[in-house]
């Protein structure tokens, strides 16, 4: 365990490093791309004239040569595959890239970034890479060059800065905010930023407390409705900086989000810091600890927890904003809040937006989920491994039990693990079976809907203090499209009385039988 | 406990001058009262500043703090003396887990002070919560409530809100004045409503606020005390409230088994069981009884009998 989270930190500390000059932590698909493909093309032959004039024009001197190595990857493929022989489809997907990409180096003109940004490059990469993925379908139509819209969905819990960041966002007041009371109901809010329509959805705050949950339930019903009707780009999950203290507390909270909005919400979602300018607290030594190192670790705090909410063991890096609205916070010449860094973080707001809608626009498939597939591939090992458990009051960790694992097949086909749990004084023993299947469907290319869940089945034993509880659950999920999907569900669950509970299984067996074979003998 | 030692109160030396005169005018006022002893308890939620607080008062740091760390795992009590006073502050975990408040942490702070204040009293409940929160919601009410069952609503009598993180800037255009009143009133607010203190009990329960800055960026004035926005210096400040609250003439929470334990949950509702008992023959055993006599009146012999 605690390798781990040296790991991680070491991992955390090398993104920290790379990116202390842009006081932002990235997307971290790009370490699946094969970035390989710019450089390829160095050989070949360059002819920025072949190229749509278009890109040329509204390009600076460094993004040019970017810009010209993207067109010379592009003009070797055409080299293979004349003109003609390309199919209508794919002629066209060619040119909805063509248009994504100038579209986004527009955008950073207009920002003021140069291509060659981490997060640009990235984006870029992954938009370059699409070229050699022909057979991907795009299921969108042509899209607009001019109107450029971008919808923002703001949810977080109540009183830590949604509606200022929206007001600061736009710089200009356009929503109340009041130091004491909650805004109350969802609002839209339109403006244009830079040339940019943009269109964002305030919430109402959620809240903490078990009590609440049902109003938090009736607002994330309606906002889930509001996403449906009109999806957003971009979510921002807002929260304070400086009141992180106790991450656990989150949990709950984070994960009715995640059940009404659906796991994918993460995937094009923002972790926005509001308060960012605060100091940071003391540490263990009496001075104040660094700034980034207090980010640092506060983020990942709210980070892992998604990951534990998502099941996924591996990096899910979401990107992280920190947002300042207080009105005496220190600023630029040109009017902009600046961070500890001093850096504009509006601007570097905006620019994730545009980077999350850009990607998702081109319908990238999450590599995330390519991750997820292999791991339930048959590996034949025995896994033995002690098992913690952690107080959460006492903040002690125990040592509790251990737990053994085997991975198998059953009938040949569908991986399964079993699990053994045998608990330190030997009270209680747990026998688990879970397999589950998966499919991709490749053929949609709708982001993030690729999955569809064949079947999940469990059994589950355990035996306590020599009395015996059992469960069985199947589930079958079968996926036909988008729209269309079947779900069985067959649960069974005796408890300690297994008696009772077989006896009561006798009346019903009795009744379905009588029905189904006629009464044999006439009335008393 | 009779025979422990208990520690010097060093760390006062390291206040600044100005600061040591007036603490060690209270602690001289509080002798005047007859009063050698002083048991402080200091609850409030998690990652509200507790355990700095008391580090701050005692001037060194007793307690271990840790930004990350999220809290005090368990009860602490620290005992300083000095000049034959001796001042002892708990310090509780937060009482607030995942959304609800954590009835572990309760009944380990009852178990702490059973072992350790067993037949003794606690004299100032410190409620503390940050100045910077903008909402005020159930899970307040929550904590407010479980301390008060706990410990009785007598408790409230002998309780102060502390609110840390006093040196802030203040949103929104307001003034520090301001900001502190409405965040105080909304505060006090949901203690009175978690306690059940009726409206027309307010004035009996007056709950003073104090406000306190425990981060060593905290501002100096040119005593070199350190103090709030306001211009005064806030060690002081909470002493003395503190002190007010010990010798405003009510009595402390007497800690005793029955405390501890909680009401009896077999006493309750024991008067309706005669009443229940009556019911039941009345109308439920005699109408059976009746019935049944009836049935076996009307019954008719078969003919084959």
């Amino acid at each position: 365990m605690v390798d781990e989270t040296e790991r991680e930190w070491n991992s955390m500390n090398l993104r920290n490093s790379m990116n202390l000059s842009d006081g932002e932590i990235l997307l971290d698909y790009a370490q699946e791309i094969d970035c390989r493909i710019v450089t390829d093309s160095d050989d070949s032959a360059f002819n920025p004239k072949s190229v749509d004039g278009a890109e040329n024009v509204s390009l600076e001197s460094n993004a040019a040569d970017l810009g010209s190595t993207f067109s010379s990857a592009r003009s070797i493929i055409e080299a293979r595959t004349p003109e003609e022989a390309l199919s209508e489809r794919e002629k066209k997907q060619l040119e909805k890239t063509k248009q994504i990409r100038v579209k986004y180096f527009r955008l950073l003109h207009r920002l003021g970034r140069s291509p060659e940004d981490f997060v640009a490059s990235e984006v870029l990469c992954q938009l370059a890479r699409l070229k050699h993925f022909i057979s991907i379908l795009l299921k969108k139509a042509a899209m607009e060059l001019e109107a450029q819209r971008k919808d923002d969905l703001v949810i977080g819990k109540t009183g830590v800065g949604k509606s200022a960041t929206i007001n600061s966002i736009f710089g200009e007041s356009k929503t109340a905010v009041n130091a004491f009371e909650p805004s109350t109901r969802v609002k839209e809010i339109i403006g244009k930023i830079d040339g940019v329509k943009v269109k964002v959805f305030d919430t109402p705050g959620l809240r903490n407390s078990l009590k609440d949950q049902p109003k938090n339930c009736k607002i994330l019903s309606s906002v889930k409705k509001l996403m449906k009707k009109s999806p957003p780009d971009v979510i921002l999950y807002v929260d304070r900086l400086d009141t992180q203290s106790d991450n656990v507390n989150d949990l709950p909270l984070l994960k009715l989000v995640t059940s009404y909005l659906g796991s994918s919400m993460w995937r094009k979602s923002i972790l926005a810091f509001t308060h960012a300018t605060s100091v940071p607290p003391d540490g263990p030594d009496g001075y104040p600890l660094s700034c980034e190192v207090f980010i640092a670790q506060q983020s990942e705090g709210v980070q892992q927890l998604i990951r534990e909410l998502l099941g996924l063991n591996d990096d899910l890096m979401i990107p992280i904003s920190l947002v300042e609205n207080h009105p005496l916070a220190k600023k630029n010449e040109n009017g902009e809040t600046l961070l500890h860094n001093g850096e504009s973080w509006r601007s570097n707001l905006l620019f994730l937006c545009y980077s999350i809608k850009t990607l998702s626009e081109v319908n990238i498939q999450n590599p995330l989920e390519q991750r997820k597939f292999v791991d339930l591939q048959i590996r034949s090992q025995l896994l033995t491994r002690p098992v913690f458990e952690s107080h959460d009051w006492d903040r002690d960790i125990d040592y509790d039990g251990v737990l053994i694992e085997d991975k198998l097949e059953i009938a040949g086909c569908f991986p399964a693990v079993i699990s053994v749990q045998l608990a330190k004084d030997k009270r209680e023993c747990n026998f688990q079976l879970h397999s589950s299947f998966l499919t991709k469907r490749e053929d949609h290319g709708t982001f993030g809907k690729n999955k569809k869940l064949s079947y999940i089945l469990k059994g589950e034993t355990k035996i306590r203090k020599n009395k015996a509880a059992a469960g069985v659950s199947i589930n079958v999920n079968a996926g036909l499209n988008n729209k269309l999907s079947g779900k069985i569900s067959i649960k069974t669950n005796c408890s300690d009385q297994l008696q009772i509970a077989a006896m009561a299984f006798l009346p019903i067996a009795r009744a379905m039988f009588i029905k189904i074979f006629g009464q044999s003998s006439g009335d008393y | 406990m009779a025979g422990q030692l208990v520690k010097e109160w060093a760390g006062i030396q390291q206040f600044p001058a100005a600061t040591q005169e007036k603490l060690v005018d209270l602690l001289a006022k509080l002798k005047n009262q007859n009063v050698d002893k002083l048991t402080i308890l200091v609850m409030g939620k998690g990652g509200v500043g507790k355990s700095s607080t008391i580090n701050s008062i005692i001037g060194e740091p007793v307690v271990t703090v840790s930004a990350f760390q999220s809290e005090t795992p368990r009860p602490v009590m620290v005992s300083r003396s000095r000049a034959g006073f001796t001042m002892n502050i708990i310090d509780t975990p937060g009482l607030v887990e995942g959304g609800y408040v954590n009835d572990q942490v309760l009944d380990s702070i009852k178990s702490f002070l059973g072992r350790f204040l067993m037949m003794k009293t606690i004299d100032v409940l410190l409620y503390v919560d940050r100045l910077d929160a903008y909402r005020v919601d159930d899970l307040d009410k929550q904590v407010v409530k479980a301390i008060t069952d706990s410990f009785g609503k007598e408790i409230w009598h002998k309780a102060m809100v502390v609110l840390t993180h006093a040196q802030l800037s203040p949103p929104d255009a307001l003034t520090y004045e301001e900001f502190f009143s409405k965040r105080s009133e909304s505060l006090l607010k949901c203690v009175r409503q978690g306690a059940r203190i009726s409206k027309k009990d307010v004035q009996n329960f007056a709950i003073p606020v104090a406000l306190v800055e425990n981060s060593g960026r905290c501002n100096k004035n040119e005593h070199d005390e350190k103090i709030l926005p306001t211009g005064t210096p806030w060690i002081p400040n909470v002493v003395h409230a503190i002190t007010n609250i010990a010798l405003n003439g009510k009595g402390g929470i007497l800690f005793d088994k029955k405390l501890i334990e909680g009401p009896n949950a077999n006493d309750r509702g024991k008067l309706f069981i005669p009443l229940i008992l009556a019911f039941q023959y009345f109308f439920v055993i005699r109408p059976i009884q009746k019935q049944i006599r009836y049935d076996v009146a009307r019954e008719t012999k078969p003919s084959w009998a």
